[in-house]
């Protein structure tokens, strides 16, 4: 029984919390994708996004935990909450059963297959703790990450660009 | 210092990069009424002025430079497919040019998004890792899926834009996953995970890697084969094709293709053609896609009453013959057989933006109906002598007739698959474009031999002129001329693959 606990790292206090937020993360994740509502989906989705922030956490990664939470459970979150209440989606908009039957049959496949495949090719295998602070993950975007550091600043360009040609009150 | 360095081996892309900036704010200060729509002469130099000193710069370079910690790698795929979108997008700014002002549309946007597209496009085929493939492609996806939305006021273009952005976005968070299950993957293998191609190619190597790994990589083949249309990731393309303002649609259908399959060339070079084992599962594969794609692309071109639909699906069917390079590259890695797909790609360039141009100067100005329908071109050969002559031209070289680029090019991938004993798969792509002369002869024919009572109208523009005589010369030249163009794809492929 111990050499259970030892293995599956149940022995210590990182464990619990490890198996806490994986479970309450695909929790959150499935109830994303079965919530009859667009919003209580959403909602959920901020479930699964904070636990994975756990997650970081355990891993170390103390900063990208931190900016999980704050753009991605909050700054974007509160982007599709927002689109969703500007559209107005009841439960189930404009999706045809018939499709959705075969999506759920595909995707259950699909995701018993990944399951599968990722338990058998990375079990036993032990996560390294990483140095997540903002020095670190700074020393890495500006050195070994510059380019894809400046290269993303030409994406937001696009995007703003983007955004200003679809949105102008008048493109003559 | 080591920084300037990399700037000096990165120009192309940040020369281009600011030539949109200087674009974007050239439009803004255009004048006291805002943005003036048709007093773009100015932005055409620039736009064309950076990608001229692009090229330039490219086809100066030699040997493999690396760049940022190997996020860049400018070698000789890195030239050739950057001259590639680089000539496409010459041209379709050119294009452009010509449509933007018959249709009183704003021009400075447009330019400064082909640009900033072209250097993703540019990122795709440099990239030294899986993190610089994945952002070049974004940001040439993003700005091509505004450029197919450009024309606001006409729904089919804001369909276009939807759909692409919609499938595309889908495309890219699978190639996203498949990324990081290859990150974890090498990882595992070799104890540090890397996104880097050589990493990858050493862990990938001797055959340890587990079904999560393939997994992986079937992902992100699959985000790339959407960009290049390949069947069954096709489905966005005919309708993105029609509904998008017709120099995006060129512009998508060269500049988008050429980048992805560098992308893809890369991709395999580093993890289907060094694995021991799996190699012949990966050929097959891709050469199954191949088949599929160059069949159902030719099969569906024949029933397509509108032009740039049939032109669509002809653009899948020639993605099916370039990846029938790419499963003989796998199959048989030589430089070589990277020279027959870049050529391909590069003839492929001229005559596809060339017969969308035909197409712009000849399609409805109607906002609520802007289609051209084949019947349509019925006697412009006795009325437009040289325009006719152009789309001659395009066809025949898309049909794959000597003496163009398009003969050439069907050639040299034909017998690199040949080379790579790939009989069957060469058997049944002659017999596709067999199938594709149908009807690109069709075009000539409904042009010449009926009715010559013609009532189009022609848009005149000397930006359309040049751009078509660009795209002709280019067609003829490169097909009158293959060898000036091996040649130099040989000597900057030298070394390539060590």
């Amino acid at each position: 029984m111990s050499a259970f606990f030892a293995h599956s790292g149940l022995d210590s206090v990182e464990g619990w919390f490890f198996y806490l937020g994986a479970a309450v993360a695909v929790v959150g994740a499935l109830m994303t994708v079965l919530s009859r509502s667009p919003l209580r989906g959403a909602l959920w989705l901020i479930v699964s996004l904070c636990s994975v922030a756990v997650l970081y956490l355990l891993l170390g990664a103390s900063f990208v935990a931190a900016m999980q939470v704050l753009v991605y459970a909050g700054a974007i979150m509160v982007l599709f909450i927002f689109v969703i209440m500007l559209l107005n989606l009841g439960p189930d908009a404009g999706v045809r059963p018939a499709y959705l039957s075969v999506a759920k049959v595909l995707g259950l496949g699909a995701a018993a297959y990944f399951t599968f495949q990722i338990v058998t090719s990375v079990s036993g295998g032990k996560a390294q703790a990483v140095d997540g602070t903002v020095k670190a993950v700074g020393t890495l975007l500006l050195g070994n990450y510059l380019f894809a550091f400046e290269a993303i600043s030409v994406l937001l360009l696009v995007a703003v660009v983007g955004a200003v040609v679809l949105g102008m009150k008048r493109l003559t | 210092m080591n920084m300037l360095q990399d700037l000096g081996t990165i120009a192309p892309l940040w020369i281009v990069a600011i030539a949109a900036a200087v674009v974007l704010l050239l439009t803004v200060t255009g004048g006291k009424s805002g943005p003036a729509p048709n007093t773009g002469t100015h932005l055409v130099m620039v736009s064309l002025a950076a990608l001229a000193a692009a090229a330039w710069l490219l086809v100066g370079h030699d040997g493999t430079k690396t760049a940022f910690s190997g996020a860049i790698v400018v070698d000789g795929v890195g030239v050739l497919f950057g001259l590639t979108v680089i000539a496409g997008a010459f041209i379709a700014i050119m294009l452009a040019a010509a449509y933007l002002t018959e249709h009183g549309l704003s021009q400075g946007e447009y330019f400064a998004l082909v640009l900033l597209s072209t250097v993703g496009m540019m990122m795709l085929a440099m990239a030294g890792d899986l993190l610089t493939l994945f952002i070049g492609l974004e940001t040439m996806s993003l700005a091509v899926y505004i450029l197919a939305g450009y024309r606001r006021s006409n729904r089919k273009s804001q369909e276009a834009a939807f759909k692409y952005f919609v499938f595309g976005a889908f495309a890219s968070a699978f190639a996203l996953f498949g990324m990081a299950l290859i990150y974890g993957e090498v990882g595992r293998v070799s104890g540090s995970p890397s996104l880097a191609f050589a990493a990858i190619g050493k862990a990938y190597g001797p055959g340890e890697v587990a079904a999560i790994g393939w997994i992986g990589v079937a992902l992100v083949f699959g985000g790339l084969a959407f960009k290049i249309a390949a069947v069954p990731f096709h489905m966005w393309a005919p309708d993105v094709y029609e509904g998008a303002p017709t120099p995006s649609t060129g512009f998508m259908a060269v500049g988008v293709k050429a980048a992805a399959f560098a992308g893809l060339c890369r991709f395999v070079a580093a993890t289907m053609v060094s694995a021991e084992g799996r190699t012949e599962t990966a050929v097959l594969s891709i050469e199954i896609i191949a088949i599929i794609t160059m069949v159902v692309g030719n099969l569906l071109a024949v029933r397509q009453t509108q032009i740039k639909r049939m032109l669509a699906y002809s653009s899948v069917a020639h993605a099916g013959y370039v990846l029938l390079g790419v499963a003989a590259f796998v199959a048989n890695p030589k430089p070589e057989t990277i020279q027959a797909v870049s050529y391909y790609l590069f003839g492929y360039t001229a005559m596809t933006l060339g017969a969308f141009g035909v197409v712009l100067a000849f399609e409805c100005q109607d906002d609520r109906r802007l289609d051209l329908p084949i019947s349509r071109l019925s006697g412009i050969g006795h009325r437009y002598s040289a325009t006719a002559l152009a789309l001659v031209v395009f066809m025949l070289a898309l049909a794959g007739i000597p003496p163009t680029a398009g003969f050439f090019g069907k050639l040299a991938v034909f017998s690199a698959a040949v080379d790579a004993g790939r009989i069957t798969a060469v058997i049944i792509a002659v017999l596709a474009s067999a199938v594709g002369a149908f009807y690109y002869l069709r075009i000539i024919v409904v042009m010449y031999m009926r009715g010559s009572d013609c009532q189009e109208k022609k848009v005149n523009s000397s930006w359309l002129a040049a751009g078509l005589w660009a795209c002709a010369g280019l067609t003829i030249g490169v097909g009158l001329l293959p060898e000036s163009y091996l040649v130099f794809a040989k000597r900057v492929l030298t070394g390539w693959l060590g």
